[in-house]
């Protein structure tokens, strides 16, 4: 038991309850789970949010197995979503619940603190120069991963409680905080300094929280030919990576794509976002004159909330699509199997939702990515996409 | 292993040296197209020339993705040793951006996956969306592949051992689940190791996903969260994402991407690869090969518009060169420089005809004398005489036109506006195709270099000079050149090949060193020139009229040219002189046909297929796939009695609007299968199932669909 709650750090009232309910082996029925006749058999379900999707009956069996076979058997669930969600059938016995709160800052503060030595280690084996052995005792210090501890919770606590996640930064950040210390240019007591030093870097670094993506070079520095360019190349990609993940524009341009298929995939946009009564208005030199109602004008004073831009993709057919991308394009060519096969690429790369087969009769799209990633194409090619949306005229 | 060559695609089927007795007595089949050509020059011409370039293209291959898979390969392996990330149950993966075309990547994954065999681990699996519909058809693949890795490897190993392997009890796919390779990881290494100790190590599994996106998301998240609870198992995924790393979050959730560990590698982009194949293999003057610059511009054009695929820019070029070569024996001449001679000699008096009759042969008649015209038409041995002096003479050519694209190209590459494009393709591309140094845009970049700064001359010509040098090195390396002699003679007539450059060479220098000395002088002239100015202003009171007449004199100094302008003119001027020389269009060469390819509009049909179109055509004129002679119509508009029902019913239903009255088509229909309606017959029932039958036929290529809008009519889904 001791050992148990020692394993498992901050959690001795649910441990401790957990047991009781369990139940000593000699403790007669009422006080335990078990009849010391039997050995018990105990089924734990992680994640059992998933056995509702599963056979209707199943969740309902599970809960009563004990009544059906008979036998000395408990069932546990673990699942990080409310008891309601359980609740869909009747004749399910209520089972008992032991509820598991959120660690608090503190708690957090003391879990990732007992890995403190791995931390430490960790820090040892990535950098690469050598530590004389007092930086080593200074590093070692408890007190200085405390206050690393502290700075770093003081930032993250806020968005993320998550421990495996917080323990990830942690250890890519402290490596961070320990590098000037390593360098010899703060003292490691200096602990004003230090913060100095690390608030803007846990600041960026919030930035690629729950990104999971690992930045650390030492991978990079074990490539003996052309040491420092692929240094050099890490640096640029990180930083074209963050913003390719800040912002969609410049995702939309570091991502390339045939000719033809940006100008189908802006054509795709356009059928998605724009009504079908509209297209000949929108995309034919000679559409005639358009009668102004009295209707019209008022519905020209649009709502936003009515905006197709902002009400979501509609589907649309394979020749519409088509229709337009003739409409939009400039110089003629024919329809050949290459571009059908792009419609199916943009398909496969998620950039249009459909079927992969390419059919005059039955496909139907819809376009799934946003108005920003669009204009960002159509830029590249040089199209202006505000003008052929209906919104915006 | 037996190489095989084929003129198309193919599977073929090989022997592994699994079952000995059964090879012996099968004859290894040979490809049919093979064993028809292998007697005819032409084909082993071809054939050797694709297999150099083949080989040059696997060269290039493997030079450039090298770099990253060895990046991968050491991210693989210090997973290996990172003890920290396997006990909380989170997995190392490595993502590789690819880009989009991914059919493209096929080969950089077998590379990497080489190449983790022979460094890192012989457990790899590589797992296609294709396999992996569900959950349990990826799991077991992935198990299976990680459990047969072993065997891969030991049978390269111990070839002679190879019955032995046959003892272990096959394993069943279906056996293939998670927990029999927990047990057989764990009979492996883990119950092992403590008697072997030191030496057998664990051993990381990689699991490959090549194409990230067209996997179902779901069966991925399942499949990443199994894996994460087998903590004991040190598995390191590698995703090849085509769009960017974002895909990889949008599909996972949270509780499925902590348990990643994720890295990122790029690779290239395929344009930047594409233009390294073409200027390395194929835009230089050692490819055998040449493409004419309409043809180059299709491909190119197919490549940057349509798919981005170099595999399909490397197989049109391949087809480029079969319809090159196919069935024509002058062709043979198409081959390196040192073999042309033996080539010619083996040409029999037919091929010889056939070479007379070339296009570009008439404009050489035309300057000869009587006397040689007559021997040339007449004297097999004096034409095949002529015929490899102008062979040579083509390949100088040939020799220096690339010398001069890449010259220019190095002058224009930075100039301002981007005139003649930012790739050497482009310049080829546009000197190919007409005499550049008479363009406009010629002159422009011609004047804008004579606009240039000291400096950047200086750099660009000691650019020019490397690229001259590594031409000459390659070309003295060489051994066998053809006999000195007869270069000598080429190089009297025309100036053209490696003397060229040599001179070139040497005028460059020249030029760079008068530039570089040219650089202090100037400065002095003009500082004088300046002082002389500053002087008179200073002496001179501020009337207007003088003031005037000082502007006027400044504007009269300012016009005579410092030395380094001078040199400048002059060396701009040459160059337009040398380029002119040598980027004459190839089309205008004698025998031009035997190296370059133009056949553009053949090629054209293959490689861009229009289905639509095929399909239209073949319809409205079934005469120009059927070869009949009933159906010759004049317009696309006529219909004809004798035509196929189909492309009868086509043709009418071409002539409706968006809904069809069905009635009306087939009164139409009947109207021209059967003009005379006044003889009644009990055709009619006939045509009326001839009818239902096209009209069927028309639903089933997409052409119409039955509407429940209207009754009795179909809807048209072209337009």
């Amino acid at each position: 038991m001791e050992e148990l709650i020692s394993a498992i750090p901050c959690r001795e009232h649910q441990l401790q309850d957990l047991m009781a309910l369990l139940g000593e082996g000699d403790e007669p029925l009422p006080y335990s789970l078990f009849t010391f006749k039997y050995e018990p058999i105990v089924l734990v379900f992680d994640r059992a949010e998933r056995l509702r999707t599963m056979d209707h009956n199943i969740l309902m069996a599970l809960l009563r197995l004990r009544e059906f076979c008979n036998l000395n058997i408990c069932t546990i669930f673990v699942t990080n979503q409310v008891n309601e969600n359980f609740y869909f059938k009747m004749g399910v016995r209520e089972p008992i619940k032991i509820y598991f709160p959120n660690y608090t800052k503190d708690e957090l503060f003391k879990i990732i603190f007992l890995n403190q030595k791995s931390f430490v280690n960790y820090l040892f084996s990535s950098s690469e120069a050598c530590i004389d052995s007092r930086l080593k005792g200074d590093l070692e210090k408890p007190e200085l991963f405390a206050n690393f501890l502290n700075a770093f919770l003081s930032v993250f606590y806020r968005p993320c409680r998550d421990l495996i996640e917080l323990q990830h930064m942690a250890r890519v950040n402290f490596l961070k905080y320990c590098e000037p210390i390593i360098k010899n240019e703060i003292k490691s007591t200096d602990l004003t300094k230090l913060w100095r030093h690390i608030a803007p870097i846990l600041k960026t670094s919030l930035e690629l929280l729950y990104l999971r993506i690992n930045t650390s070079k030492s991978v990079q520095s074990l490539g003996k030919e052309n040491n420092a360019m692929a240094v050099e190349t890490t640096c640029s990609y990180e930083n074209t990576l963050k913003d390719e993940l800040l912002s969609t524009k410049t995702f939309a341009q570091s991502f390339e794509l045939p000719y033809y298929a940006k100008y189908l995939l802006i054509a795709a946009y356009l059928a998605s976002y724009n009504p079908p009564k509209e297209d000949k208005r929108l995309f034919m030199k000679n559409h005639g004159k358009q009668k102004k109602r009295q209707q019209q004008v008022r519905a020209k004073a649009k709502i936003t909330e009515k905006l197709n831009t902002q009400l979501g993709p509609k589907v649309f057919t394979l020749d519409r699509l088509l229709a337009i991308f003739y409409a939009i394009l400039e110089d003629k060519i024919g329809l050949t199997s290459n571009l059908l096969a792009q419609i199916a690429t943009l398909v496969e790369l998620k950039l249009i939702a459909g079927s992969k087969e390419v059919d005059l009769d039955v496909s139907k799209y819809k376009c799934i990515v946003g108005y920003d990633f669009i204009t960002a194409v159509a830029q590249t090619v040089g199209f202006n996409v505000r003008k052929y949306l209906y919104d915006f005229i | 292993m037996e190489s095989t060559v084929s003129v198309s695609k193919g599977v073929f089927l090989f022997c592994n040296g699994f079952n000995k007795t059964k090879q012996t007595k099968k004859k290894t089949k040979r490809n049919p197209f093979e064993a028809l050509f292998t007697n005819e020059p032409w084909y082993t011409t071809y054939k050797c020339n694709w297999e150099r370039i083949e080989n040059q293209i696997k060269d290039l291959q493997n030079n450039t993705y090298s770099f990253l898979v060895n990046d991968i390969v050491n991210y693989v392996k210090s997973c290996e040793h990172d003890e920290y990330n396997t006990h909380e149950g989170i997995i190392p993966s490595a993502t590789l951006l690819t880009g989009v075309n991914q059919p493209d990547h096929f080969n950089q994954f077998v590379i990497l996956i080489n190449k983790i065999r022979e460094d890192v681990t012989p457990h790899v699996a590589l797992v296609n969306s294709q396999d992996a519909q569900t959950l349990k058809t990826l799991v077991e693949n992935v198990v299976w592949q990680l459990i047969r890795g072993q065997d891969v490897l030991l049978k390269k190993n111990f070839l002679y051992y190879s019955d032995e392997m046959d003892y272990k009890p096959k394993l069943k796919k279906s056996q293939c689940t998670m927990r029999s390779l927990l047990n057989w990881y764990k009979n492996k290494y883990v119950d092992v190791s403590p008697r072997k100790s030191k030496h057998s190590q664990q051993r990381t599994l990689v699991i490959i996903l090549p194409d990230f996106e067209s996997f179902n998301s779901n069966v991925l998240q399942d499949f990443v969260m199994i894996i994460s609870s087998y903590s004991s198992l040190p598995v390191v995924l590698i995703f090849g994402v085509a769009t960017s790393v974002s895909a990889l979050h949008k599909s996972f959730p949270y509780h499925v991407s902590s348990k990643l560990l994720i890295r990122v590698f790029h690779s290239h982009p395929s344009p930047v690869y594409m233009n390294q194949v073409l200027e390395n293999i194929f835009l230089t003057h050692k490819s055998p090969f040449h493409l004419s610059g309409k043809a180059f511009e299709l491909l190119t054009d197919v490549f940057l518009f349509y798919d981005f695929s170099v595999t399909g820019l490397i197989q049109s070029i391949k087809y480029c060169m079969m319809e090159h070569y196919y069935g024509d024996n002058i062709k043979t001449l198409c081959c390196s420089q040192d073999q042309i001679d033996s080539a010619i000699a083996n040409l029999s008096s037919d091929d010889l005809e056939s070479i007379r009759q070339l296009l570009s042969f008439r404009p050489f008649l035309e300057v000869q004398d009587c006397q040689t015209k007559i021997g040339l038409f007449e004297d097999d041995n004096f034409f095949r005489e002529v015929l490899s002096k102008e062979m040579h003479k083509l390949h100088d050519y040939i020799h220096s036109f690339y010398l001069c694209v890449r010259l220019l190209f190095n002058f224009v590459k930075d100039l301002p506006k981007n005139i003649f494009g930012k790739t050497i393709r482009e310049i080829y591309a546009k000197c190919s195709m007409e005499h550049i140094t008479s363009t406009q845009p010629f002159k422009d970049c011609m004047q804008l270099i004579s606009f240039q700064s000291q400096l950047k001359l200086v750099d660009n010509i000691k650019n020019a000079l490397k690229e001259i040098n590594s031409l000459i090195k390659i070309d003295s390396t060489k051994p066998l050149r053809s006999t000195p002699t007869k270069n000598n003679i080429n190089v009297a007539a025309n100036e053209l090949g490696i003397n060229f450059s040599k001179t070139i060479r040497v005028h460059m220098m020249t030029f760079l060193r008068q530039i570089e000395n040219a650089n202090s002088e100037s400065t002095v002239f003009s500082s004088e020139a300046d002082t002389e100015i500053n002087m008179e202003t200073e002496n001179v009171p501020a009337s207007r009229y003088k003031l005037k007449e000082k502007l006027l004199r400044a504007t009269r100094v300012e016009k005579i040219h410092s030395e380094f302008e001078l040199i400048r003119s002059r060396f701009v001027s040459y160059l337009e002189e040398i380029l002119s020389k040598g980027l004459q269009p190839p089309h205008k060469q004698t025998f031009n046909e035997i190296m370059f390819f133009g056949d553009v509009a053949s090629v054209r049909k293959q490689i861009v297929g229009s289905p639509r179109g095929a399909l239209h055509t073949a319809l409205s004129n079934p005469a120009h796939y059927l070869q009949c002679s009933c159906c010759n119509i004049q317009s696309t508009d006529s219909i004809m009695a004798s035509m196929p029902d189909v492309c009868i019913a086509y043709k009418l239903h071409r002539e409706c609007g968006k809904h069809i009255n069905v009635y009306d088509w087939l009164q139409a229909f009947t109207a021209v299968v059967h003009p005379e309606p006044d003889i009644p017959t009990d055709d009619d029932t006939k045509i009326q199932l001839r009818f239902q039958r096209a009209v069927a036929e028309l639903q089933f290529l997409g052409f119409i669909k039955s509407s429940k809008r209207k009754t009795d009519h179909v809807m048209r889904l072209t337009w």
